[in-house]
C-alpha cells in the first residue's frame, strides 16, 4: 500500500463525491455527556497481546432445577465460558449406575446462554400483570423491597409475609426459597407453607397406615420381585433417580412389568409387558375390587394381617369404634349393601372385571411383588384414598417389609442426606398447606384449622391477617403451576389484595409478569450448591460455580444478603459465610452423621457422592416384619393403620374415611356435570420439561411438541383429525392448542402435558397448551393437597 | 494524534465521518432513547446526507416530526421489548445468536471476536464476578470499529495504518456483514417505532457500504 491510500480512492469505484456529500451526513461527534459511545473496551492487561488459550477446565455441575434424576453433568470451560456439557462416563454398573444425561441434561447451554434471560433488576411500570417494566439499579430494587416490607410489616404484622412454594432452584443446601424465610425469621416472622405441590396427598396419607413416609426400599428389590405393578409411575419420563434404570434391571431378570396409567406413558410402552388404562379418579376403587377378589378368594396373608395389621376384620378394630366399619366389612358391602367386586368397578373405572380378577390374584399369589405408586394419581380430588389402598394392598398380601416387596405409599428413602442451611425459628409459628395461598390473599382472616392451618394458639381460631407481601423467588407457582390460573390472574391483578410481588426469576415467565419488582437470578451453573435426586436417592452431586453471574444476574442468596444488609441483619443471616462456604459448613456438618460423606476436596474432586447398593440395601420396615417386639412402627397402635382410630376421629366419614375408599370424585366419571363437560382432562410430566422449566427451549421443543393427547374415538365423534388447532375449555377458562390422534389414552380421557408457560391472548384464551388453565383450586380433603389431575372438559374445533 | 504527514485534511474528514457513523449507531443502539440523545441526533443527523447507498429508509424524518414525548416513549419502550427484555428478544442483539447452531451465546463468533479485539490490545471491560456481557454484543463490534478508525487516525506509520485497516475489513467481512442483515431485518419486522426501523436500515445499509469501502482502500 501507498502511504497515502486515500490518493487512490478517486479512481476506485467509491466516488470523491459521495464522500463529500456524506461527510456532511453527522455532523458533529454523536458523544453523549451521559452515553458513553466508548470505554466499554479498554487496554488488556499484562503484555500479551494474543489471548493465551487456557487449558480446558472441567467442573462438575448439577441441575438444581427440580429434576427428578440429577444426571452428572461435566462442564467443560473455555475462558471463562462452558463450551460444551459432557455426562457421566464411567462403567454402568448394577451397583452403582451411570448418571447420564437425558435430553433435558443436554441442553443446558441453552438455558444457561438463552438470548431471552433477565438481565437487570426491573420494577413494574403498568398495571399488574401487564408485563411493562422499566430497568432500575440493584441498590434501587433492595431500597423499594427493604422499604414495602417494613411498611408492610408494621401495618399488617409479620404474619402477612409470605415466601411462595417453588421449586425452581432445588439446590439441597442453600434454596431460596429457605433462605428467604430465614431473612423473614430474622426480622419478625412469617406465614409458612407445609405440603408440596408434587405429593401432598401422600406424604399426609401415608403416615396414616405406616407412621412414616419413609415406605421406598433400594431399588435393587425390584430384581428379587416376581411382579412389579407401576401404578401412575411413569419414571422413564419424570426420572425418579435412576427408578427407570432399575424396572429395565428386573424387566431383564425375568419380572413382570404392569403399568396401570390412563396414558400408555413412555415407561408403559419403554418397560411394561401389560398396559391397563384406567379412568382418572377410580384407582380406589380399582383397589377396592382388587380387595374383594384377595379378601374373597382367600388370598391374603392371614397371619400378616392378624399380627402386623389393625382393622382388616371385625375381629382387629381399636376400641371404641362401633362394628362394621372394618375393611372386610366395606369390601363385602356388609353395611352398605354394595360389595366391592370386580363388577362393580368395572362401571366405574372402565377396566375389565376380568382384568382386575386377574391383576389381583396374579399380585397376591406371586410373592413377593411391589406396587409402586407413583405421584400423580394422588394430585387428584380423593388422592389420598388411593394412597391408603395401595399401602392396604400391600399390606394384606404381606408384602411389606420383605425383600422384592414394596410397602407402597409415599417411598422416600435416600442413601445420602445432605446438611440445609437452617432456616431458624419462625416467631409467628404458623403455616398454610401450600396449595391454599389464593385462599390466604383472600380470606386468610377465615381461615382456620379445617382449612389445614396449622400453628394456631389456643386463643387464636384464624389467621390474623389476609397475606400482603409475596416472595415468589425461583418459581412459576405464582400462576402457572397453581390451578386456575383465570382466577388466580384476577387475585394478582387486583393491587388492594397483595400490595408487594417480589419475583426472581431466570425469564420472563408467566409468574414474573405479576412481579412488582423483578429480580434477574443467575443460574445453577453460576452459584453453589449441592443436588440431590427425588426418591428413591442414593446420590449427591457437587453442583459448581461454573462461570460467573451473567450480565446483572445474581443469587437469590447474594441479593438477600443485600437485603439483610439493608434490615440490618446481615451478620444473623450470612454468619459470616458467602454460599461457598455455607457448602462447605454443610459439608462438615453431613459428615457428623455420615462419615462416608465426601470432604470439601473430595467432593470437589469426584462431583458425586454415590453410595453403592452392594452391602446398603434397604428394605422398608424390615425390622418391624422380623423383630416386631422390638420394633414398632410408628403408629398410634404401633401396627400397620389399615383402619386409623386417629382419621375416625376426624369425624368426616364421609370424605376422610378411615378405611382406603373410594370416594366418586367431583368432575370425576361419575358427576352429573359430565352431561356438559363429558371428558376427564389430566396433565403429565413431559420429558421436554421440567414442570414449567426449559418451556421456552426451542430444541426440546421439537423434541418434545406441546400437544394434547386425545383418543381416536373420541376425535371421531367430535369431527377432529390430528393436528387440528381445538378449544379446550370448561366453566374456568379455555385453551386453544393442537391436538394428537392416538390410541395411546383410554377414551373420555384427554390429556395435556403440564408446565407449558400460560400465554393468554386478550379475550383470555390460553394458546399454549397450560393445563392450569382448566384445574380447580378445591383441595383434597384431608391433605389440603392440589387435586390437578381431576377435571371436566369438554372439546371443540377452533 | 494526527500526523499530518500520513493523511491530508479531506481524509481525515472522511475517516472521521465514518467514525461518527459508528458513534451515531453506538448511540442508537447501545441505550434506550433520552431527551438528550433525541436532540442530538436530530440537530446533528442530516439524513439527506448519506450518500445513496446508506438510506433510513425516510424514517427518521417521519420519527422527528412525531410528538417528541411521544416519539421517545415509543422508541424507548421499543428499544427494551426489541433488545433487553424482559421478554422474550425478537432480535437478540448478539452475533452467536445468529451463527451458532443453538440460537445461544457464547458460540464460536464470541472467541473470535474476542480473539480479534486482543490482538489489538483490546477486552471488554469488566466488573468483578460478573460476566456482564458476551464479547459478540453488537455494541462490542461496533465500537472495535470506532477504536480501529482511530487507531488509522492516530496511525505513527502506514504500517500502523494498514494494520488498523485490515483489522477493521476482518470485523466487518466475517462477522458484521455476516449477521447484520439478518438482525435488520428481525428490527424491521419487530420494530413498532418509526426510530428503529430507521435505525435498522442505516446500520444494515452502512455496514455493507462500510465493507465495500474498506475492502477498497486496502
Amino acid at each position: 500500500m501507498s502511504n497515502g491510500f486515500f490518493n487512490e480512492l478517486n479512481e476506485k469505484k467509491i466516488s470523491r463525491r459521495k464522500f463529500i456529500k456524506w461527510s456532511g451526513a453527522v455532523s458533529a461527534p454523536v458523544v453523549l455527556g451521559g452515553i458513553a459511545t466508548t470505554g466499554n473496551m479498554v487496554k488488556k492487561a499484562g503484555a500479551e497481546l494474543a489471548a493465551k488459550k487456557a487449558d480446558e477446565l472441567v467442573l462438575t455441575t448439577c441441575s438444581t432445577v427440580n429434576c427428578g434424576g440429577r444426571c452428572l453433568i461435566k462442564a467443560h470451560i473455555n475462558n471463562g465460558v462452558v463450551t460444551r456439557l459432557t455426562t457421566d462416563t464411567k462403567a454402568d454398573t448394577f451397583e452403582l449406575p451411570q448418571l447420564r444425561a437425558c435430553i433435558r441434561g443436554r441442553g443446558y447451554r441453552q438455558f444457561v446462554y438463552n438470548p431471552d434471560r433477565l438481565k437487570y433488576p426491573m420494577k413494574r411500570v403498568g398495571k399488574r400483570g401487564e408485563g411493562k417494566f422499566e430497568r432500575i439499579s440493584w441498590e434501587e430494587a433492595i431500597d423499594y423491597i427493604a422499604k414495602e416490607l417494613t411498611r408492610i410489616t408494621e401495618k399488617y404484622g409479620p404474619a402477612s409475609r409470605y415466601s411462595n412454594y417453588a421449586s425452581g432452584h432445588s439446590g439441597s443446601i442453600i434454596g431460596a426459597g429457605n433462605m428467604i424465610q430465614r431473612l423473614f425469621g430474622l426480622t419478625g416472622g412469617y406465614l409458612g407453607f407445609h405440603n408440596s405441590y408434587s405429593s401432598a396427598q401422600t406424604t399426609n396419607a401415608t403416615p396414616f397406615t405406616y407412621g412414616t413416609t419413609q415406605t421406598g426400599s433400594t431399588l435393587d428389590n425390584l430384581s428379587h420381585s416376581k411382579m412389579i405393578i407401576l401404578w401412575g409411575h411413569n419414571p422413564v419420563e419424570t426420572r425418579f433417580g435412576v427408578t427407570d434404570f432399575y424396572v429395565r434391571k428386573a424387566k431383564e431378570n425375568g419380572v413382570k412389568i404392569v403399568v396401570i396409567d390412563p396414558r400408555q406413558s413412555d415407561t408403559a410402552v419403554a418397560l411394561a409387558d401389560e398396559w391397563i388404562p384406567i379412568a382418572p379418579t377410580t384407582d380406589a376403587a380399582m383397589m377396592d375390587a382388587m380387595t374383594h377378589v384377595i379378601i374373597t378368594e382367600n388370598l391374603y396373608d392371614k397371619s400378616f394381617v392378624d399380627q402386623y395389621c389393625v382393622g382388616f376384620d371385625e375381629n382387629h378394630m381399636p376400641d371404641g369404634v362401633p362394628e362394621g366399619e372394618s375393611l372386610k366389612s366395606y369390601i363385602l358391602g356388609e353395611k352398605d349393601g354394595v360389595p366391592k367386586t370386580p363388577e362393580w368397578a368395572e362401571k366405574i373405572t372402565r377396566v375389565p372385571a376380568s382384568t382386575i380378577r386377574r391383576l389381583a390374584r396374579e399380585y397376591a399369589t406371586n410373592k413377593p411383588s411391589a406396587l409402586m405408586q407413583g405421584w400423580g394419581p394422588q394430585r387428584q380430588a380423593y388422592g389420598e384414598q388411593f394412597v391408603r389402598g395401595g399401602t392396604v394392598l400391600a399390606a394384606i398380601t404381606g408384602n411389606v417389609g420383605v425383600k422384592g416387596g414394596w410397602a407402597s405409599g409415599a417411598g422416600y428413602i435416600s442413601l445420602v442426606k445432605t446438611t440445609a442451611v437452617p432456616k431458624g425459628d419462625n416467631p409467628v409459628g404458623l403455616t398454610i398447606p401450600c396449595f391454599l395461598w389464593t385462599d390466604a390473599i383472600v380470606r386468610g382472616t377465615e381461615m382456620d384449622a379445617k382449612d389445614g392451618v396449622k400453628g394456631l394458639a389456643e386463643e387464636q381460631d384464624t389467621l390474623p391477617v389476609n397475606m400482603k407481601a409475596m416472595f415468589n423467588l425461583a418459581g412459576n407457582t405464582l400462576i402457572n403451576q397453581h390451578s386456575d390460573c383465570n382466577k388466580t390472574a384476577e387475585i394478582l391483578s387486583d393491587e388492594s389484595l397483595l400490595e408487594l410481588i417480589v419475583v426472581s426469576e431466570i425469564f420472563m415467565t408467566p409468574s414474573a409478569k405479576f412481579a412488582d419488582i423483578l429480580l434477574p437470578s443467575n443460574t445453577f451453573m453460576e452459584r453453589w450448591d449441592v443436588g440431590t435426586t427425588w426418591a428413591p436417592s442414593q446420590q449427591a452431586i457437587l453442583s459448581q460455580k461454573c462461570i460467573e453471574n451473567m450480565y446483572e444476574s445474581k443469587s437469590d442468596y447474594e441479593w438477600m444478603t443485600m437485603l439483610a444488609k439493608k434490615l440490618g441483619v446481615e451478620q444473623k443471616f450470612t454468619e459470616g459465610r458467602d454460599e461457598l462456604a455455607w457448602i462447605k459448613w454443610s459439608i462438615e456438618e453431613s459428615r457428623k452423621t455420615d462419615p462416608n460423606f465426601p470432604t470439601f476436596e473430595e467432593f470437589k474432586k469426584e462431583g458425586i457422592y454415590q453410595v453403592s447398593l452392594e452391602g446398603n440395601s434397604v428394605v422398608a420396615f424390615e425390622q418391624q416384619i422380623k423383630d416386631p417386639k422390638n420394633n414398632k412402627f410408628e403408629t398410634p397402635s404401633g401396627k400397620i393403620e389399615i383402619f386409623s382410630k386417629a382419621l375416625w376421629d376426624m369425624n368426616d366419614h364421609e370424605e376422610i374415611p378411615a378405611i382406603p375408599k373410594y370416594i366418586s370424585s367431583w368432575e370425576g366419571p361419575e358427576d352429573p356435570l359430565t352431561e356438559k363437560y363429558p371428558l376427564q382432562l389430566i396433565g403429565w410430566h413431559y420429558k421436554r420439561r421440567c414442570h414449567s422449566t426449559f418451556d421456552n427451549n426451542k430444541w426440546l421443543e421439537e423434541a418434545g411438541p406441546q400437544v394434547m393427547w386425545m383418543n381416536e374415538r373420541d376425535a371421531a365423534t367430535r369431527n377432529i383429525k390430528d393436528g387440528d388447532r381445538v378449544k379446550i375449555f370448561n366453566d374456568r377458562g379455555e385453551v386453544h392448542m393442537p391436538v394428537k390422534m392416538t390410541n395411546r389414552v383410554i377414551p373420555g380421557t384427554i390429556a395435556i402435558p403440564q408446565g407449558a408457560w400460560w400465554s393468554p391472548d386478550k379475550d383470555g384464551v390460553d394458546q399454549r397448551g397450560n393445563v392450569n388453565t382448566l384445574t380447580s383450586q378445591r383441595p383434597s380433603p384431608l391433605a389440603k393437597g392440589n387435586p390437578q389431575h381431576t377435571n371436566l372438559v369438554e372439546v371443540a374445533r377452533v | 494524534m494526527i500526523q499530518a504527514g500520513l493523511m491530508g485534511a479531506d481524509k481525515i474528514e472522511w475517516m472521521n465521518a465514518r467514525k461518527y457513523m459508528y458513534q451515531l449507531l453506538i448511540v442508537m443502539f447501545s441505550t434506550p432513547m433520552s431527551q438528550e440523545s433525541y436532540s442530538l441526533i436530530k440537530d446533528n443527523v442530516q439524513t439527506n446526507g448519506f450518500p445513496e447507498e446508506i438510506s433510513d429508509g425516510d424514517f427518521l424524518k417521519s420519527f422527528f416530526q412525531e410528538e417528541e414525548s411521544f416519539a421517545i416513549q415509543k422508541a424507548r419502550e421499543d428499544y427494551f421489548r426489541l433488545f433487553v427484555g424482559p421478554d422474550s428478544l425478537p432480535c437478540p442483539p448478539w452475533e452467536s445468536v445468529y451463527r451458532g447452531k443453538d440460537r445461544a451465546l457464547f458460540d464460536y463468533p464470541t472467541f473470535e471476536v474476542r480473539d480479534l479485539y486482543s490482538s489489538f490490545g483490546l477486552e471488554m471491560k469488566k466488573q468483578e464476578g460478573q460476566h456482564d456481557e458476551a464479547d459478540d454484543h453488537l455494541i462490542y463490534e461496533l465500537e472495535f470499529m470506532s477504536i480501529l478508525i482511530d487507531k488509522v487516525l492516530d496511525a505513527d506509520s502506514p504500517a500502523e495504518q494498514t494494520a488498523a485497516l485490515l483489522g477493521q475489513k476482518k470485523m466487518l467481512d466475517e462477522h458484521l456483514k455476516k449477521w447484520i442483515p439478518d438482525l435488520a431485518q428481525d428490527i424491521l419486522t419487530n420494530a413498532s417505532s418509526l426510530y428503529f426501523q430507521g435505525s435498522a436500515n442505516i446500520l444494515n445499509s452502512f455496514i455493507q457500504f462500510d465493507s465495500e469501502l474498506v475492502n477498497e482502500l486496502l
